[in-house]
């Protein structure tokens, strides 16, 4: 009778410890649970496609010092331009136009420089676009920034158009 | 004897159901266009979407995460702000390929339901980016410990 009493107080501790555990790892769960639950959302990103092109200096002077037998020449190369585009804009070229053709017996000629096109070199600039740099891969988008533009201004004998001219040079970026 | 069953059965009935989360969005599909560039630089933001997140009770802690399936281009870069009553937002963060907090210390010990809170997305680019004009990317918000 005592060893089965003794027993059954055994059974019991053990019956208890372990209801004891369970309701400690149930009333923990909440705790234990790692919960993880997803949303999602597809964004259509777009840029527009373009290309732009931007000058450091919007004036520049151009002043001929002297002359040897009435020819003369000066070159300016205090400016620069930046060319850009986004993606998906093909092969493009840098041209320039001036607003007024020239006088009889003078020029102006503008080099661009170029690094990711390629620069057309000493090119005389008229009223209709010339082109300048070309060969542009505009494909994946590109930035060339701060290249020189150098600018000369010549006349040669019998160049009889005042002492002061104004031109507008314009630079457009374009496919 | 009967006094652990109690508490056993006690215990049992607190947590008839398994703790769950759950988050939500109003749109599956959004559009962020940018119309102009200024010097190669320009941004869209779009705030029409919200999410909808909610956690029975004794789920603890929470917090809501956000990643992209794709990094995004060089020159680019796209923003996520979760607005939020029941925790406390990160504001503007940057998302990537790796979880960013968008939402953290959401008190789930009781339970909550946060509804119709605002998802603000914005894309950016800026000079020098060659990423196409076109790109897609799908965000997952995830709700967690």
């Amino acid at each position: 009778m005592v060893l089965n009493k003794n027993k059954n107080q055994l059974l019991r501790g053990i019956v208890f410890k372990h209801l004891f555990s369970i309701a400690l790892i149930w009333s923990t769960l909440p705790a234990l649970i790692s919960a993880a639950t997803s949303a999602t959302q597809v964004l259509t990103l777009t840029v527009p496609i373009s290309a732009s092109i931007s000058v450091s200096s919007g004036a520049v002077t151009i002043p001929i010092l002297s002359l040897s037998s009435g020819a003369g020449s000066a070159t300016d190369s205090s400016s620069t331009y930046t060319a850009t585009s986004t993606a998906d804009m093909g092969t493009l070229r840098i041209t320039g136009q001036i607003d007024t053709a020239m006088p009889t017996n003078s020029t102006l000629s503008a080099n661009l420089a170029a690094k990711v096109g390629t620069s057309s070199g000493t090119t005389l600039l008229s009223t209709t676009a010339a082109n300048l740099v070309t060969a542009i891969d505009g494909s994946t988008g590109f930035t060339d920034a701060n290249r020189a533009i150098t600018l000369t201004f010549a006349v040669s004998p019998g160049y009889a158009s005042g002492a002061s001219l104004t031109r507008t040079v314009t630079y457009t970026i374009t496919n | 004897m009967k006094w652990p069953f109690f508490l056993f059965l006690s215990s049992s009935m607190s947590y008839g159901a398994l703790p769950s989360t759950s988050i939500n969005v109003s749109q599956g599909a959004i559009r962020l266009a940018i119309t102009s560039l200024n010097s190669g630089s320009g941004s869209a933001t779009n705030n029409s979407s919200t999410y909808t997140a909610s956690a029975t009770a004794g789920m603890g802690i929470l917090k809501i995460t956000g990643q992209i399936d794709q990094m995004m281009p060089a020159q680019s870069t796209l923003l996520a702000t979760l607005a939020t009553q029941s925790g406390i937002s990160t504001g503007p963060t940057f998302l990537s390929t790796t979880a960013k907090n968008l939402v953290t210390t959401i008190n789930a010990f009781t339970g909550f339901t946060d509804v119709n809170q605002t998802i603000n997305l914005t894309f950016s680019i800026s000079s020098g980016y060659a990423g196409g004009s076109s790109l897609t990317r799908t965000v997952t918000y995830t709700i967690t410990n």
